[in-house]
């Protein structure tokens, strides 16, 4: 589904990525993890369109996208759920899920997808006329998948969603991702939280800066040695 | 009677409010955006009116013309964004305001060319029927002005929040990158809003066009400045706050201009300056506004929260990267300078020599507040004329000796400075540039209002001044005594930027709240910096009243400001070399263009677009960075020998 080749991007004068090379398949939970800076949520940022590919191929569905603008990859059916939430603070709920099909024309279908998200976080339905920015952390992440998921993606790209979370969220939120797996979607996950991350996911790729330095199974990561001297602290 | 009188002067006030609403609007959404001012706003509103009142000269049908100018304005507007903002938005905003300046520079001077200097005339579309009560009649026009204006407003809000595009542009003003990512084509829609802006302005210009029968060039500037207030005061990116404040600020104005010479003795020229009373009133007490704000407090995700200010201000190494040894650099350039006068003799030359002098040394007060603080200031021609003023009524009316009055302007001029920073500690860039500016400007209104600096006709025959018994009376007396302010001006600088003051002030360039929580007195430092940037000005401006003899207060406006702006910049923010070439290079440049006069202001204006796109830190950081100094390049030389020798 999702094919990654030999990726180089950067900021400014600063690569940050030499060379990465992964892949999703339909149905998979897929995880990167590694420490601060290693380079995993530029990945993320490479594969949405905000920040130019520098070198290498990534190909969705057979097409080329490296060099499209963000806005062309959402219609081709990625959903980026950016670090930190990035919710709409001055835009109601409701508005911030209309956003998130502002790719989406066919107006009957949005609203019912609205209501179902609703129905999943009866908490939004409550607080769907007041601004986003009143909500709280693990409320905010909620709108922010959901305003992902409004555009109907096949694939999730999730950066650090149980980030300043409490540890009821986090569950939740690891909870959300299976669901959504299991209803379809395929995700990859970028996480701190290593253990959680290859606890669910089909497959990993261990980041050390801007380096695919491991990959397997996630279990097979869980176990790895070297992975759990690294980065699980254990 | 006399309150019907009043009530006629309301609808007049809101007619003219309704031209301000509409300018607000446009000027509120693209700052709400971007957060940037565009200073070319209210050019593209005088250039639109003026051009839709000759196609209507020319004959043309109202319902064509109208359409035609409102189309005009709109790609005015996306040529503004495309070429002037968009390769800015990830840079510096102080180089971001000089290229909008540069914009409205360009649109002035192609109005001037086009379209000639004189008022054209505008036909009064809305027609002068009247409406009478009793012996006063109240002009029913300006209840249509006031109706086309709620309608426009009433459809562009309706438009934000139904349609698409609209509700795109709302989420493009909230997070950039995350409105691209729910598929908001980012660029498109900040066309949109410029080209909006421009229409919305325009129709504002047919609207003045409408009341007053005349459109003008000189209409621009003016309108720039009572978009940004009544932007301010509604709350920027409230809509509905810019629409009242603009209606408020056409009703107040209006009221001073028909009661305040009855009421408090105010002479109507004060009019502009009510605008800038109420902006710096507002900016000190309120700055989200009357009604606060929705948008402008989204900091997050706004382009410019990327800053590129560290690039900006990397310290220009023009000086070391010649292979001479660095302290020889100050006496060689003092030496030679003390020979100009010696080796040229051309009075020509030495007039324009000596310009460069007193230029870099108000530049250098600039640099000191801006290039080192990061504060802005552009009200920089108001401490000029202060400086000069004092000198000149000083050795005009109590024969004081030259020496004293520079000293006094100097002392005055950093008292007001010290004033002037005050609002520094409660407001932050893009608005302390509007309430320096304002100052500024009212600095120039009071100049030109008052009897005893003889208002518009200003001050001839200041006497020839005279120092240690030394007449200072040809250019080559004004080049030594500008040389001695000059060499002081720079020590101070030096002596200043290196000292604890000097570390202060770039803590705070670079991050004020950091620096605060380093233990900085963030406040005092400020104001030390404006008053010592208003200091420098002052003495610059004492040395123009005795070198030019004669001072006017339009000699003080707004171009001379910016002027000290962009040398600043071309030399480069936090070099104080760069401040004495910059003078040197745009009165040069001012010079040389003199046979094309008629479009210098429009090269100045691009240049002022043009350098911070193509060279955000300064014409010459560049030749510095890139240049080696020899001994890090035999350095560099002997690393690579080495590694290959390894291999």
């Amino acid at each position: 589904m999702l094919e990654v080749r030999d990726l180089a991007t950067g900021y400014g004068q600063a690569e940050v990525l030499h060379g990465v090379t992964i892949a999703v398949n339909a149905g998979e939970i897929v995880a990167v993890v590694g420490a601060n800076g290693a380079g995993k949520s530029t990945l993320l940022k490479a594969l949405s369109g905000l920040l130019p590919a520098r070198r290498g191929s990534i190909t969705f569905d057979g097409a080329r996208i490296d060099g499209a603008a963000p806005e062309a990859i959402v219609r081709l059916g990625i959903a980026h759920i950016p670090e930190g939430r990035r919710v709409f603070p001055y835009s109601t709920i409701e508005e911030n899920l209309s956003a998130g099909a502002y790719v989406r024309t066919d107006s009957a279908a949005v609203e019912a997808d609205r209501e179902a998200y609703y129905r999943r976080f009866p908490a939004l339905r409550e607080r769907r006329d007041r601004l986003a920015s009143t909500l709280s952390g693990g409320e905010q992440q909620m709108l922010a998948i959901s305003r992902g998921l409004m555009s109907r993606p096949k694939l999730i790209l999730m950066d650090e969603p149980s980030l300043g979370l409490s540890p009821i969220m986090v569950d939740r939120v690891f909870e959300i991702i299976q669901e959504l797996n299991k209803e379809g979607k395929a995700i990859l996950l970028v996480e701190q939280n290593a253990t959680r991350a290859l606890a669910i996911a089909h497959r990993a790729y261990v980041l050390v800066t801007g380096e695919v330095a491991l990959s397997g199974s996630g279990k097979d990561l869980l176990g790895n040695e070297e992975v759990q001297r690294s980065y699980l602290g254990s | 009677m006399e309150f019907l009188f009043f009530l006629q002067q309301i609808v007049n006030g809101l007619a003219l409010g309704s031209v301000y609403a509409l300018l607000a609007i446009g000027f509120s959404m693209i700052y709400g955006i971007l957060r940037m001012m565009n200073f070319a706003h209210g050019d593209l509103y005088a250039f639109s009116a003026i051009f839709i009142g000759g196609v209507l000269a020319q004959g043309w049908p109202v319902y064509l013309a109208l359409p035609l100018g409102i189309a005009v304005g709109a790609l005015i507007g996306v040529l503004v964004e495309r070429i002037c903002y968009r390769p800015l938005r990830v840079i510096d905003r102080s180089v971001a305001i000089v290229s909008s300046l540069g914009a409205a520079f360009v649109l002035r001077n192609a109005s001037e060319y086009l379209f000639g200097v004189r008022p054209a005339p505008f036909p009064l579309l809305l027609g002068q029927d009247k409406f009478v009560i009793g012996s006063v009649s109240f002009p029913l026009n300006a209840l249509y002005i006031l109706f086309v204006a709620l309608a426009a407003i009433f459809l562009f809000n309706t438009f934000l929040k139904r349609a698409r595009l609209g509700r795109g542009i709302m989420l493009v003003a909230q997070d950039i990158p995350t409105a691209s990512l729910m598929g908001v084509p980012v660029n498109r829609t900040i066309v949109l809003v410029y080209a909006i802006g421009g229409a919305l302005g325009v129709i504002g210009g047919v609207l003045y066009g409408s009341i007053y029968g005349i459109v003008f060039t000189d209409m621009g500037f003016p309108g720039t400045i009572k978009a940004f207030v009544a932007a301010i005061v509604g709350g920027i990116g409230n809509l509905a706050g810019a629409m009242i404040a603009g209606l408020f600020l056409g009703v107040i104005e209006t009221l001073v201009v028909v009661y305040g010479g009855d009421w408090v003795g105010l002479p109507p020229g004060y009019r502009d300056a009510v605008a800038f009373v109420i902006l710096i009133v507002f900016l000190l007490f309120r700055p989200t506004g009357l009604m606060g704000t929705r948008v402008s407090t989204a900091e997050a995700g706004t382009g410019a929260s990327m800053g590129y200010s560290a690039t900006t201000r990397r310290a220009i190494k023009l000086f070391g990267a010649i292979v001479v040894p660095r302290w020889m650099i100050g006496p060689a350039a003092l030496l030679a300078a003390v020979a100009f006068p010696q080796l040229i003799s051309d009075p020509y030359l030495l007039r324009i020599a000596n310009l460069i002098m007193m230029y870099a040394i108000a530049v250098l007060g600039m640099n000191l507040v801006l290039g080192y603080c990061g504060q802005f200031h552009f009200g920089q021609a108001g401490f000029l004329a202060i400086g000069a003023y004092t000198t000149a009524l000083l050795m005009l009316n109590f024969d004081v000796n030259v020496l004293v009055a520079l000293a006094a302007s100097g002392a005055l001029a950093f008292a007001l400075g010290v004033l002037v920073g005050i609002p520094a500690i409660r407001v932050r860039s893009d608005y302390l540039a509007l309430v320096t500016f304002a100052f500024g400007e009212i600095v120039r209104l009071f100049i030109l209002n008052s009897g005893f600096t003889r208002g518009p006709m200003g001050l001839p025959g200041i006497p020839v001044p005279e120092i240690f018994g030394f007449k200072i009376a040809d250019n080559v007396g004004f080049f030594y005594y500008a040389l001695a302010l000059l060499v002081l001006a720079y020590v101070l600088c030096v002596q200043v930027t290196r000292s604890h003051i000097g570390r202060a002030w770039k803590a705070i360039y670079e991050d004020e709240t950091a620096a605060e929580a380093m233990g900085i007195n963030t406040a005092r430092y400020k104001i030390l910096a404006f008053g010592l940037s208003c200091f420098l000005g002052g003495i610059a401006g004492s040395y123009m009243a005795t070198f030019s003899r004669f001072i006017a207060p339009n000699s003080f406006g707004v171009d001379l400001s910016v002027l000290v702006i962009i040398m600043l910049v071309l030399g480069g923010l936090g070099n104080l070399w760069g401040s004495i070439i910059g003078a040197a290079i745009m009165i040069g440049a001012v010079e040389i263009l003199r046979p094309i006069a008629e479009f210098r202001i429009a090269f100045i204006g691009v240049v002022m677009i043009l350098i911070p796109i193509l060279r955000p830190q300064g014409i010459f950081s560049g030749i510095g960075n890139e240049a080696v100094p020899f001994r890090a390049w035999i350095e560099r030389w002997r690393t690579k020998a080495a590694t290959r020798h390894a291999r």
